[in-house]
């Protein structure tokens, strides 16, 4: 019914994250083709994308939590831009900013460790989207055929943490295309890892299914009912002709 | 600081793939940043950065008490990054706890090369340029780093299914 893969030849990181500075040179169109047909680059390049406006943290003095030593220079010719990265000892921090600090780490594991705060990550169904999209060539949305390989984007707080499984019911009930996944780093479209085919001539409906208390428990997905019960994000797909 | 405003978010995301904690990525950008500000004369292009950060969380999970600390301690909800970052062997996948082992019997430019083909997933001919090797050299180096990763994981070494 389905089967997990990899990007074969994946776009580095660091090229990704060039091209979303607009600093990949010429090296951009070889990139853009590629990534037209790869949704797994396609994916991260969005997620890079989707951090571009998150907040960073200010720049202190103090944010260190240990030194560390001298890099080694490594082995083997080099190149004339071939910079070694130095590693120079941080400022050393105002001694009372120390104890500043260490006041406020203090506070902080207070405030984590409190034994009756409330968990606030709890999370509403209607907070989580699933997209289903097709990888590499053009097709009509909402429809698989059987050549089709599809991704699984799933849009969810930040806050939620859980495990995570991707189940496909048709009429013959539950099947699980992908491996489960311990835990996802919500946001917004983020990729579950892997891709899957559809098949079968009959509509049947991709969803994600998380538990935010112990591992998604396949066995209790199959029987519809005992389905409806769980936390789950749903996307209808029919056959194409 | 310019630099630190254009390339800090990227930094970060390698850095959390790499050690699997936010707290401690921002410790290691934030402590490269600081070194920068001494010395204005190292550059400030990604590339350059990119390996500077490589280099800096190696240095960390080479150090023991740093190392047990971030097995202890990471942040699971890091492995689920799109194109999750993993050291995928053969049939395997290998965890944080193996490259944290790997790390410590690799000199510098292997573990630079393990990071670059792993987690940074750069091709051969890429960290050729970025290191300064032959293409050549750096597939032998990196079946050398394959061959320990397998050693690991015949000696037993916890690892999942890819």
């Amino acid at each position: 019914m389905a089967e997990e893969s990899r990007c074969d030849a994946p776009v580095s990181w660091l090229a990704l994250e060039r091209l979303a500075l607009g600093e990949l040179g010429e090296e951009e169109g070889r990139v853009r083709k590629h990534l037209a047909g790869c949704a797994s680059c396609r994916a991260c390049l969005e997620d890079i994308e989707a951090g571009v406006a998150a907040p960073l943290p200010p720049l202190k003095a103090g944010a260190v939590a240990a030194p560390l030593p001298p890099l080694k220079a490594g082995g083997g010719p080099r190149t004339a831009d071939d910079r070694q990265p130095t590693a120079v000892r941080p400022p050393p921090l105002v001694p009372w900013l120390g104890g500043g600090l260490a006041l406020a780490a203090a506070l902080l594991v207070y405030v984590k460790t409190r034994p009756d705060e409330p968990r606030v990550d709890r999370t509403k169904g209607s907070t989580v989207s699933i997209t289903v999209v097709r990888e590499g060539a053009q097709g009509e949305a909402g429809v698989f055929g059987p050549h089709d390989r599809f991704k699984a984007l799933v849009s969810c707080p930040p806050s939620l943490v859980a495990s995570w499984d991707l189940v496909v019911f048709d009429e013959d009930g539950a099947q699980f295309p992908l491996a489960p996944v311990p835990k996802l780093a919500c946001g917004n479209a983020v990729p579950v890892p892997g891709a899957f085919r559809l098949t079968g001539d009959k509509e049947l409906s991709v969803c994600v299914v998380w538990s935010e208390d112990a591992p998604v428990d396949r066995a209790m997905l199959g029987p519809t009912d005992l389905v409806n019960r769980r936390k789950k994000a749903c996307e209808r797909l029919r056959p194409g002709r | 600081m310019d630099a630190y405003e254009r390339h800090g978010r990227a930094l970060l995301r390698k850095a959390e793939r790499l050690l699997l904690s936010r707290e401690d990525a921002r410790d290691v950008v934030q402590g490269l940043f600081l070194d920068l500000l001494e010395d204005p004369t190292t550059p400030h292009d990604l590339p350059f950065l990119y390996r500077a950060v490589t280099h800096r969380c190696l240095t960390l999970l080479r150090d023991e008490k740093n190392r047990g600390r971030l097995l202890g301690e990471h942040d699971a909800t890091l492995r689920g990054q799109a194109r999750c970052a993993r050291i995928a062997l053969d049939d395997r996948v290998l965890g944080l706890d193996a490259l944290a082992r790997l790390v410590v019997e690799l000199d510098e430019i292997e573990g630079e090369i393990l990071v670059a083909h792993f987690f940074d997933d750069m091709t051969q001919e890429e960290i050729a340029e970025q290191i300064g090797l032959s293409r050549k050299t750096v597939g032998k180096k990196l079946e050398e780093v394959k061959a320990r990763a397998r050693s690991l994981v015949a000696n037993g070494e916890e690892v999942s299914r890819g």
